[in-house]
């Protein structure tokens, strides 16, 4: 396989692998859903002439009755899917190991080949997400004791709050750089077919090259995929499940999937920068 | 006439004459009072113009805020409006229940109070004089002590024993002088900083009967309180920078104040107690709705809340003032504490109420403040103009503002009354009727606050029960056939201490036996309702096959197996559990998309559904609107004859579960 040069790099490259991968991403998730869905259907709504509809229906009467009801019974299902989100978890993270090579490189991909490239980098990219996970988990306890030390001003409440909401603001903000500097350091691990300490250094030297970048370089693709998930919210409220027709759930399911489709476009289309930051710069 | 005919028949001749225009008004109101309680009113009655004065209270009080004590003097009268002479009289002493950890109030390990905190300083109340005038004597210390009768550890109801009775229509003045030690703030009352709210705070007489008991109680984590109409006239002496709140109307006081000091009158009439609080950083907002001047006191940076709250009281005078008789008094005053003192919030004293939340709630899409202020607001009339006994019967003050409450942000918020946001919308009754399904009729709604298991009982069962109760009586029996028991409640309640058999009578005269029966089992046998669908099933009805012999000859009717059939009969089962028969809806579907709809009175255990037409039977649905809110399991009230399985809920999981992948992963 030959790598692309960092003028080509682009998730444009790559369509097919990017509609596989969300495919993977539904079938993951639809792992997740199944049997907390039929749970929901046992509770007697499936019975109902309406169906679940009346889950949505204004008021929210049966939906928190289902909640009381049922609320322990899919708490302890949820609780047994953990296993299952793990493997989901593995899955995307394979799955985005998947991207970057196939992002990388020129040229027809044969499936094993790709599955096989992906399969020996994805070690290391796990120990780097594990690794990141853990030091945003750690800047999250500072935070809170960062916030529970702002003092209760009786009188200004609203310094109060401004003061604890800019602590979380700073959190949010290191964990996002590390995120980011988390997604640099994979890149240099495929784009260089690095080991992890060189990855780092080379991800390093990125970051000192083009600080900003290199930490925040994903934030346009995720407010434009939160930009489409909140535009599906208000789609959704109007095509509104809890009147009558099938169709109806057929198109909200569409516009759900067209945003995780979005959310699987926008992290190609980081990584493809990413990997152009590491070749132009590490 | 009635006074000089006492002073005759009394013991005491010193004993004080009220004057004569005061005594009269005083008598006839005593007479109402007693024929109102004696007799059973018919389903109109006409409220009191004023409450009777049994109770009432002229008071100065010194504000010390460095030490958060409160120094205090003045008199209290007694005015003895029944039939029997007293020979003691009972004075609650509510500070004292913070006291110490042996108080009742806080000896519980299960955490004290309806805020579940024991508070970290200490508070008390110190009586240091209590002299009858009338009697000139020393009424303080009783004997045989200042203790809860049969619980030497409290010190919040003391008897008071009188050197000789208190004759009918005669008044008892005792002059007083007392001083409190604030707690950090704890169940409603206390300081944070220079913050100070100060309620329960000055000896306070329990409430005198008509049989001439006194429905005296120690101060109980689970109860709140009951007493006697009267005047209060409060002189407030506080740090001229703060800013004041007060039951009643506050004016500058004709006395001289000294430096960084000031004094404020408050006057109130026909209310039962006096609450204030003083602290220098609240903000004003003022508005006049009607007769009524409403002051909104909140902290800095709650703009935005005190806007609501003042949006809210204007809905709320006119809603209630509507269904409940109109708000009485010129003046309220609704107080947001701060967030650190949020213990003293969501409270109601006459014409004040505390509500409470942080300065950002209204954004959160949850209507919080408009609720707890809907709810204390409600309190005026629910407590604040009733004045039931919230010791004996929490639910008619509790549960019935409940209900006023979620029938007011329901009329006005509609579905989203509780929460609107992310293409959900929850409503305070659904959101009741769940808490109360919970603890279904693990107790009977009519008993005694301390008499049930936990606050969260209570909870459920006082607040949620009784709410869900009335608003399934007012969906079931009609809304303006529920407003009319109502406003012959209100009327009749006026300044009345109502107690739960006026509710019922009020229900049986307009909504008949049949609901007052059901009333009376929900609220004192534990009543309960639960409908369910069983066994709907459908099948053709063609015209029967085979041969046939008449005596024609014999025919043969072949069976068209290949084509459906023209007409299908329906069969199903509604099932009623419990014992409350509470009319209710049934709605036919079926396969053609149209629907019809039953009705059942709710009378036996069983209804059975019939149907026959070109149409198939696909499921059955019991009370299809929601009007039975006190329904224990709503899961079971449909049933078809084909699962349909729940592909909206699996498309939302789906994609939750997508998201989830896809933001899980660092």
């Amino acid at each position: 396989m030959i790598a692309l040069g960092p003028g080509q790099l682009s998730a444009r490259r790559r369509p097919l692998l990017v509609l596989a991968l969300t495919g993977v991403r539904i079938f993951a998730g639809f792992c997740l859903a199944w049997p907390l869905g039929a749970l929901i259907a046992q509770t007697g709504v499936g019975l109902r002439p309406e169906g679940d509809r009346a889950l949505f229906e204004g008021g929210g009467y049966l939906l928190l009755e289902v909640l009381r009801l049922r609320g322990g019974e899919l708490e302890a299902v949820a609780r047994g899917l953990l296993p299952v989100l793990g493997l989901g978890l593995l899955a995307t993270a394979a799955s985005n190991a998947a991207l970057l090579v196939g992002l990388n490189v020129q040229g027809r991909l044969p499936v094993r080949q790709l599955l096989s490239r992906a399969s020996e980098h994805l070690p290391r990219l796990v120990v780097v997400g594990g690794g990141t996970a853990l030091g945003q988990f750690l800047l999250f306890i500072a935070g809170t004791i960062a916030v529970s030390a702002v003092p209760e001003l009786l009188a200004r409440p609203v310094v109060t709050t401004t003061a604890e909401v800019l602590l979380w603001l700073l959190v949010a903000l290191g964990a996002g750089a590390l995120g980011g500097f988390s997604d640099i350091v994979k890149a240099s691990l495929v784009r260089r077919e690095a080991r992890l300490v060189e990855a780092l250094s080379l991800a390093f030297k990125c970051l000192r090259q083009r600080p900003l970048r290199a930490s925040f370089g994903w934030l346009p693709y995720a407010a434009g995929f939160v930009a489409a998930a909140v535009l599906a919210g208000k789609l959704t409220e109007l095509i509104d499940v809890a009147r009558p027709g099938a169709w109806r759930v057929g198109c909200v399911f569409a516009v759900h999937q067209l945003v995780v489709l979005c959310s699987v476009t926008a992290r190609a289309t980081w990584y493809a920068r990413a990997l152009r930051l590491v070749a132009t710069h590490a | 006439m009635r006074c000089e005919s006492s002073i005759r028949s009394s013991t005491s001749a010193s004993l004080r004459c009220p004057k004569p225009e005061r005594a009269g008004r005083r008598l006839a109101v005593a007479a109402a009072l007693l024929a109102s309680a004696w007799t059973r009113p018919s389903h109109a009655e006409a409220p009191l113009a004023h409450a009777p004065r049994v109770a009432s209270y002229t008071l100065t009080a010194k504000l010390d805020a460095t030490e958060h004590r409160v120094t205090a003097h003045g008199t209290i009268e007694l005015f003895n409006y029944t039939q029997v002479p007293l020979p003691e009289l009972y004075l609650h002493l509510y500070m004292n229940a913070f006291k110490n950890d042996e108080s009742l109030f806080l000896r519980s390990p299960f955490g004290a109070g309806r805020s579940g905190q024991h508070g970290r300083k200490w508070g008390y109340i110190d009586v240091k004089r209590l002299y009858a005038r009338e009697l000139t004597s020393e009424l303080w210390p009783p004997k045989p002590g200042a203790k809860t009768p049969g619980d030497a550890n409290d010190e919040t109801d003391v008897r008071v024993p009188l050197p000789q009775p208190l004759e009918a229509g005669q008044t008892l003045t005792m002059e007083v002088e007392f001083e409190v030690k604030l707690p950090e703030i704890v169940e409603r009352t206390g300081y944070v900083d220079d913050y100070h709210f100060v309620a329960q705070w000055f000896p306070k007489l329990a409430r005198l009967m008509p049989d001439g008991q006194f429905a005296h109680f120690a101060f109980h984590p689970q109860s709140e309180f009951a007493a006697n109409f009267g005047s209060y006239d409060v002189t407030l002496d506080v740090p001229s920078r703060d800013v004041v709140g007060a039951t009643g109307q506050c004016q500058p006081a004709q006395v001289a104040a000294p430096a960084g000091r000031r004094a404020l009158r408050c006057r109130a009439d026909d209310v039962h107690d006096f609450a204030w609080t003083s602290w220098p950083s609240f903000v004003e907002l003022k508005a006049r709705f009607g007769t009524v001047d409403v002051r909104v006191l909140v902290p800095p940076g709650h703009a935005r809340n005190a806007e609501l709250e003042l949006d809210t009281v204007r809905f709320g005078l006119q809603s209630f003032g509507e269904r409940f008789g109109p708000y009485p008094y010129p003046t309220l005053t609704v107080v947001h504490p701060p967030e650190a003192a949020g213990d003293s919030g969501g409270m109601e004293y006459p014409t004040l109420i505390t509500t409470g939340g942080p300065w950002y709630t209204p954004y959160s899409g949850a209507r919080a403040i408009e609720a707890v202020t809907i709810h204390e607001l409600g309190h005026q009339w629910f407590y604040g103009l009733f004045a039931s006994d919230e010791h004996r019967f929490p639910f008619l003050d509790e549960g019935l503002n409940s209900y006023a409450e979620h029938s007011s942000l329901g009329a006005r918020y509609g579905n989203g009354s509780a929460f609107s946001g992310f293409g959900l919308t929850i409503a305070n009754e659904a959101l009741s009727r769940a808490i109360a399904a919970a603890r279904g009729a693990d107790e009977p709604v009519a008993q005694g606050a301390a008499d049930f298991f936990s606050f969260r009982s209570l909870g459920a069962i006082v607040y949620n029960r009784t709410a869900s109760l009335l608003s399934t009586f007012e969906r079931v029996y009609g809304k303006q056939n529920l407003a009319l028991v109502f406003s012959d409640y209100a009327n009749f309640a006026r300044f009345r201490h109502p107690e739960p058999p006026r509710l019922v009578d009020a229900v049986r005269g307009r909504l008949g036996d049949a609901a007052a029966r059901n009333l009376e089992r929900a609220l004192f046998e534990r009543g309960s309702v639960d409908y369910l669908v069983r066994d709907v099933q459908s099948a053709g009805s063609d015209p029967a096959a085979g041969v046939f012999d008449a005596a024609d000859g014999r025919r043969t009717v072949p069976r068209q197996e290949l084509r459906p059939p023209e007409h299908w009969v329906g069969h199903a089962i509604v099932l009623r559990h419990g014992t409350l028969e509470l009319p209710v809806q049934i709605e036919l579907a079926f396969d053609d998309g149209h629907r019809e709809r039953r009705e059942w009175n709710g009378e036996g255990t069983r209804y059975t559904v019939n149907c026959r037409g070109p149409a198939k039977l696909i499921g059955v649905t019991v009370d299809p609107e929601h009007r039975v809110l006190l329904d224990d399991d709503l899961t079971n009230n449909a049933a078809g004859n084909a699962d349909q399985g729940a592909p909206r809920s699996l498309e939302r999981l789906l994609y939750w579960s997508e998201l989830l992948l896809g933001g899980g992963l660092p």
